[in-house]
């Protein structure tokens, strides 16, 4: 029997493919935040604590691994993640645009939400972010009314956030953070096809927790810090 | 314009009487006829089919299931819809159901009671030999479209789920909820689709077949008008296929979609195909009434309606008052009255007719007075409000929409509207009309439903021709024809192209003060007052004096804005009404010639004491093929006085497995 | 002249002032695909409430046409919000501000006295303007060519019930079904995407037993087609199913995603498929 359903594209030719990798690089980044989230709070207990956090990171599976190497390795992942992640948020972006050349003259929403109406502009805030928070704490280029000290970051974290404008940035961009990770957290379950009507408030709640936690764990820091619950 | 005059003129000058017809019925068993002719027919060499090409317009159930078969089978077709899809036919909108004699119910149904319930409830006027036919195939169509995954209703067990429908005793009608139609629809569609996929069909989709080219007495092709360039092309084929739908807008306002209209299947009957039965035409009584002058269309409302809800107008005409506190005496339940054994079930003419009665006495409700109640708060009372939101809850929450108010609160008020057309096209036993090469299947053919079709049957017919019955017989006519071939190069090609561009040209040129809408409301109404629930004698006359003063100042004064090198809709519009004025007259014609009442039929002089419909079946037992009185070489409108007298043929009925008995609801 | 009265009409009953409104239109007018288009804004006194939408734009035609002007084209047919052809953006809102219902089920008691109403077509590259609100939706026909169907030839069809569909699974493939291929989720959509379209009859035909021997090669070919036609890329707002007027829910888009992961993930096991 003849038919026309000849077309055998390969999963990542495809936009659903293309977006199964979003999902899969956006859920590593989002393990790795959180993970870097739960390390940070140790700065709330003591300096010899968040030291010793930051020496295990140095140390990680070593033996067998020689000291750094794998946090080498997860560093590359991540970069690779973050490229994929951007790599396709740009082309599926531009991709979008191009179906949509003339615009409406009067938009109006039903029901979508600003975190799903925002993961691009939200993604690019993030995108700045993340070289700024590199700058600051692993390149240590911004050190605005302290000394950077590569071997002390407890020392860099109090000196960061002295300012209260360096708090709002990071406010700021924690909120961006936050409403991707809740919208991308939802996204993960609906493209890799794991979602359906039973699940979908479930799941939703999960996001919603999931970017409050995240949100609330990490500003913790930088207002612990400002209110000099941290010093 | 001069006042048309009062007097009826001679009827005898209103058409000729021309030769009755007899064709070629199988005999035999009734049982094995369609078994015996399929075997008698010839057939086309599977290697030779993708040299014939076929052409098929309207893509509803019967169009997209025959180009879909026909393609399936090798032939070479080419399909036309003006809708911007193929889905889109008004087919889709069909809610009830679709009858099939299975017997899943064990309730004793057979294809022979539903050949006999269908027989009958056509009021005797359709071929007992493709009735019988019609319900041998219906099982096929439930199995086809099942195949096809269409998603009927299924009990829990999984099986399929029946319902009985429009006053049936056996459960035989196969339902998707209120979206049958669609269902069906987008079953044939997808079908139709993967022939388009595949290179089988061409499809033409925003395109209008405005002429059939005739060439030495076969149908040879079709001139059609793209409606988004305006470009006018002929295509040729060895065998053209109409499957254009019903011509119920020509009383403007109906629950046909707003583009439904007879184009195809006049332009084809002015070119000699014989149009038959045009006054059969089908009224519901449950539709949502009209809210005024810029109402577009009618909705109808399943007839499941009546299963528990009461209809009753006040006793007092002109009665002010909110039907909430109108007391329980001064209601008259006037079908509960007249008809005691069937109540508020009795056939859908039946009910009609006693709405219009009881709204001409006066007593009709609402802003308008043209409407009845339809009650549901006895069965509120007896039911309980989630048996009846289970049962009708879709229904009363489109009701909702479109009135505003709230049908669990206060009575729905209902009136009938036009909503399927049992005339059309003539047609042999293998659905070829008297022009050879020239199908028409589905609701444009005068069909298989006599002079009333049963609830859930149309779309049995259209799935059944196009399916199961012309692919069959239309490789016979191919098999059995030698044609010449033709190009588009033709003379005939020619005249056609050029008649079609004249219209267009001629329509476009007035620029006159009246809107294509007013002339077409203007006819409509007046169709629908003399010649829609009940006719008699004298309004006919009255019809049929006044509508060729509308068509003249149709052709005097109508104004189509724009021009007709790209899309326009009021040229469309122009180009059908132009042709609904001149069928509505065939229409009045065949209702008056017709001195009986019959099916959906009811002429006024004919009734019994009672009031009920009267058959006549010694004078009438047979079907009106109207030819056209013109000539068949233009389409010329007609556009001062009358149509040329159209020349009647009778195809005489003969029954010899269906009783004759008049009906009686009482 | 012959006077035709209105037989519909109750003798002496005067037309209503009551139950009417003035509204501003500012309608999108295009002559044709290649003409620029432009917003051309439309005073409509007296409309009133009890009509539908396309109602009120029959009657604002209807004075243009009596003025001079040229009528505004629009795409409809059944009126009954099941053919879907009408289709128009009603400040910005696909078929305008009710949920679940096309533009010729939406009346004019929903809008308020002296409003302005934006009317405009549905927007997408590969929807491009026919005229005025007319769009060229044959985008979606290709879809289904593609694959949005089950091969059944007529004729090969087994006996019905000799195929038992557990009722959810009916059910499910019903709710799918009930698209109307109106074109409101890619008109609705940020990204104008046409996931919800393409996997509404995903779903419809892969819930049931007789879909499942093309399933993978059907969501396979259906996702290949709507990628080359150039609508964007899903990223789950969900404005899709909130504008459809048949309610098909966000789920049947999962599900697409699902049944495209397992299509690719087996044929790399069967490799000759």
């Amino acid at each position: 029997m003849t038919t026309t359903m000849t077309a055998r594209p390969s999963l990542y030719t495809t936009t659903i493919g293309r977006k199964v990798l979003m999902a899969g690089s956006g859920a590593f980044i989002l393990l790795w935040v959180t993970a870097h989230m739960l390390g940070n709070l140790k700065v709330w207990l003591n300096r010899p604590e968040f030291d010793s956090y930051a020496h295990f990171l140095r140390r990680m599976l070593s033996p067998p691994f020689p000291n750094t190497w794998v946090l080498w390795i997860i560093r590359i992942l991540l970069i690779a993640a973050f490229a994929v992640h951007v790599y396709f948020a740009i082309t599926l972006g531009l991709r979008s645009r191009a179906a949509r050349v003339s615009r409406y003259e009067y938009t109006d929403h039903v029901q979508a939400d600003p975190a799903a109406l925002t993961m691009r502009w939200g993604g690019l805030t993030l995108a700045a972010f993340i070289i700024f928070h590199l700058m600051m704490f692993t390149w240590g280029w911004i050190h605005p009314g302290y000394s950077f000290d590569k071997a002390d970051p407890y020392h860099n974290v109090v000196g960061a956030f002295g300012e209260w404008w360096m708090v709002v940035i990071y406010a700021v961009a924690l909120f961006a953070l936050a409403m991707h990770v809740y919208h991308g957290f939802w996204s993960v379950f609906q493209t890799l096809g794991l979602n359906n009507r039973r699940w979908d408030r479930v799941i939703r709640v999960w996001a919603t927790g999931a970017s409050v936690f995240i949100f609330l764990g990490f500003i913790s820091i930088p207002i612990g810090v400002a209110a000099g619950a941290i010093s | 314009m001069t006042m048309a005059p009062e007097a009826p003129l001679n009827p005898s000058t209103r058409w000729k009487e021309g030769d009755p017809i007899s064709i070629p019925v199988p005999d035999g068993p009734i049982a094995d006829r369609w078994d015996q002719h399929k075997f008698e027919m010839k057939l086309v060499n599977p290697a030779n089919r993708r040299r014939y090409k076929i052409i098929v317009v309207g893509t509803g159930l019967a169009g997209a299931s025959a180009a879909a078969t026909l393609a399936e089978a090798g032939y070479h077709v080419s399909s036309f819809c003006y809708q911007d899809s193929p889905r889109r036919a008004h087919s889709i909108a069909a809610q009830g159901g679709i009858n099939a004699a299975k017997n899943y119910k064990n309730d004793g149904d057979s294809v022979y009671r539903l050949f006999y319930d269908t027989v009958k409830g056509g009021d005797y006027r359709s071929r007992e030999s493709n009735v019988y036919r019609l319900a041998q195939v219906s099982v096929n169509i439930i199995d086809q479209c099942v195949a096809q995954g269409v998603p009927f209703a299924r009990e829990y067990g999984g099986l399929l789920d029946n319902r009985s429908f429009g006053g049936a005793q056996v459960s035989r009608t196969f339902y998707a909820r209120g979206q049958t139609g669609q269902q069906l629809l987008l079953g044939a569609y997808q079908a139709l689709s993967r022939q388009i996929g595949l290179g089988n069909v061409d499809m033409y989709p925003r395109h209008e077949m405005l002429d059939l080219v005739v060439i030495d007495g076969h149908a040879r092709g079709v001139v059609v008008r793209n409606l988004v360039t305006g470009e006018v092309r002929s295509h040729v084929a060895d065998a053209v296929v109409l499957a254009s739908g019903g011509y119920g807008n020509v009383f403007y306002l109906s629950t046909n979609a707003k583009g439904c209209n007879t184009t195809a299947t006049w332009r084809a009957h002015r070119r000699g195909a014989w149009f038959a039965n045009p006054c059969f035409t089908q009224i519901h009584p449950t539709c949502i009434p009209v809210s005024g002058d810029h109402q577009s269309k009618l909705t109808l409302m399943s007839e499941s309606l009546r299963n528990d809800g009461r209809v009753w107008v006040p006793k007092q005409s002109g009665d002010p008052r909110s039907p909430d506190t109108i007391p329980e005496d001064e209601r008259d339940y006037f079908l509960e009255r007249k008809y005691p054994s069937f109540g508020n079930l009795v056939p859908r003419d039946v009910a009609s007719r006693n709405a219009k009665e009881v709204c001409d006495e006066g007593r009709g409700v609402g802003k308008t007075g043209r409407a009845v109640y339809l009650d549901f708060a006895d069965a509120i009372k007896r039911l309980g409000l989630p048996v009846i939101k289970e049962r009708y809850g879709n229904l009363f929450d489109m009701y909702q929409r479109i009135t505003d108010e709230n049908p669990y609160k206060v009575p729905m008020r209902v009136y009938p509207a036009i909503h399927y057309t049992m005339g059309g096209l003539w047609v042999d036993y293998n659905l070829m009309s008297n022009i050879p090469g020239l199908f028409v299947i589905g609701e444009a053919n005068f069909s298989d439903q006599g002079a009333n079709r049963l609830g859930a049957s149309a779309l049995m017919q259209g799935l059944a021709d196009g399916y199961f019955i012309l692919p069959y017989t239309l490789p016979n006519y191919l098999a059995t024809e030698k044609l010449e071939p033709v190009t588009t190069e033709h003379p005939q090609f020619k005249v056609c192209e050029s008649d079609v561009a004249t219209r267009t040209e001629e329509l476009l040129a007035k620029k006159g003060t009246k809107t294509v809408d007013e002339f077409h409301r203007q006819m409509g109404l007046m169709v629908w007052e003399y010649c829609g629930m009940a006719r008699n004698d004298n309004g006919l006359h009255k019809l049929l004096d006044g509508l060729p003063a509308i068509r003249a100042d149709f052709w005097e004064n109508v104004n189509v804005p724009g021009d007709g090198a790209s899309l326009n809709q009021s040229l469309e519009k122009a180009g059908r009404v132009s042709d609904f004025l001149e069928m509505a007259e065939l229409l009045a014609t065949d209702a008056l010639h017709r001195e009986e009442s019959c099916g959906g039929h009811f002429r006024e002089e004919s009734q019994t004491p009672e009031g009920e419909a009267l058959r006549d079946d010694d004078r009438f037992a047979y079907s009106a093929a109207w030819e056209w009185g013109g000539p068949n070489d233009t389409l010329e409108p007609v556009r001062t006085g009358p149509i040329p007298e159209p020349v009647l043929h009778k195809e005489p009925l003969e029954f010899e497995y269906v009783h004759l008995t008049q009906r009686s609801y009482k | 002249m012959t006077v035709i009265e209105n037989p519909l009409a109750k003798p002496g009953s005067e037309p209503q002032s009551e139950g009417t409104i003035h509204i501003t239109l500012k309608v999108w007018r295009q002559g044709s695909g290649r003409d620029a288009g432009r917003i051309e804004t439309i005073d409509a006194p007296d409309i009133a409430t009890d009509m539908s939408f396309l109602e009120m734009l029959d009657v604002v035609n209807e004075r243009l046409i009596k003025t001079g002007g040229d009528p505004i084209a629009f795409d409809h047919d059944c009126r009954e919000g099941i053919c879907g052809s009408c289709g128009m953006m009603i400040n910005g809102r696909a078929h305008g501000p009710e949920q679940a219902t096309t533009t010729c089920q939406l009346h004019m008691r929903h809008f308020k006295d002296g409003e302005t109403v934006f009317v405009e077509p549905w927007r997408a590259e590969p929807f491009p303007v026919i005229r005025d609100l007319i769009v060229d939706r044959s985008a979606f026909d290709k879809i289904i060519q593609a694959g949005g169907y089950i091969t059944a030839p007529t004729g090969t069809a087994p006996e019905a019930n000799n195929l038992p569909v557990p009722k959810p699974d009916a059910d499910q493939a019903f709710e799918a079904a009930n698209c109307i291929g109106c074109g409101a989720c890619v008109a609705a959509c940020p990204n104008a995407s046409a996931m919800l379209f393409t996997s509404a009859k995903i779903t419809h035909l892969g819930s049931l037993p007789q879909g499942q021997a093309e399933r993978d090669a059907r969501v396979m070919s259906m996702v290949a087609k709507q990628d080359e036609l150039g609508f964007g890329t899903c990223t789950n707002i969900g404005e899709c199913s909130a504008s459809c007027p048949k309610e098909i829910p966000m789920e049947s888009i999962a599900r697409m995603n699902r049944d495209l992961l397992r299509a690719t993930r087996r044929r790399r096991r069967r490799p000759g498929q």
